[in-house]
């Protein structure tokens, strides 16, 4: 079968042709006074769409800390400002998520301590259901823990040289003989005619 | 350090009164101190009852 030759691929050295700013983190971040990144904050969470977003996952458990962690992270992503403006403006950010949550009603926690609890499905379905999130997770990881127990295969006892469990029985007959040397009958191998002067 | 570890560093830092002290020497004026965020959060949870008096006042003296 002849294969098409491929026309789409990179021409060698093509990445030195391309445009650097590919990605908002390469370029030069859009806040590097403190004062207006915070502005910025403020104004992109009292959004609506922002804001409510961030007060359902206040509602659904998640701590101050964990929010600002989001905010500030996607801010790196996004180009607005460095990983060490982020880290500046953390405190003031989780301030605001403060004030904004009590508007709201919502007391969220701090999570200064905690190191903040992992929004997973089952968490997150449980908080929708009204139960318990916290037994609900741990039920979640048992039960994926007694399924990854019954899908494993057992180890043999006593390693590889250990004695032949129960249940697997003796060996059938061939492997028998052969574990004593006897291979399987070898054709003949038809003899050689006398060369011809 | 994770860099969720210096953000909730800095988060304490930030509640337990200390400053960048190298970022305020470069920064003009620090606007956003605790201070300001305590006044917002006065303003913001506060009972809008005032508000409400100051608007019938209002309404009142156009009346007048």
């Amino acid at each position: 079968m002849q294969i098409a030759p491929n026309f789409d691929g990179p021409v060698p050295g093509e990445n030195f042709t391309s445009d650097t700013r590919n990605y908002p983190w390469h370029r030069p971040p859009d806040f590097t006074d403190i004062n207006e990144a915070i502005e910025f904050t403020i104004e992109r969470l009292t959004e609506p769409e922002v804001g409510f977003t961030y007060m359902a996952m206040f509602e659904a458990g998640m701590d101050v800390t964990t929010a600002t962690d989001i905010f500030v992270t996607l801010g790196i992503g996004e180009g607005k400002w460095t990983p060490d403006m982020a880290i500046l403006i953390a405190g003031p950010v989780s301030r605001i998520f403060e004030i904004l949550a009590k508007t709201y009603g919502i007391e969220p926690e701090l999570g200064l301590d905690s190191g903040g609890i992992p929004l997973t499905a089952a968490y997150l379905k449980a908080v929708m259901e009204g139960e318990d999130p916290m037994e609900a997770g741990r039920e979640a990881v048992e039960a994926e823990a007694d399924e990854i127990k019954g899908s494993a295969t057992p180890a043999p006892a006593g390693g590889l040289m250990g004695a032949p469990m129960a249940s697997e029985g003796p060996a059938p007959d061939d492997e028998q003989m052969s574990m004593l040397g006897y291979g399987p009958e070898e054709e003949e191998m038809p003899a050689e005619e006398p060369e011809v002067k | 350090m994770k860099f969720e570890d210096a953000i909730r560093m800095s988060i304490k830092s930030y509640r337990a009164g200390k400053k960048p002290e190298e970022t305020m020497k470069v920064a003009e004026k620090f606007k956003y101190t605790l201070e300001f965020f305590e006044g917002m959060e006065k303003e913001l949870t506060a009972p809008k009852k005032g508000k409400k008096k100051k608007a019938e006042e209002e309404v009142d003296a156009d009346r007048a």
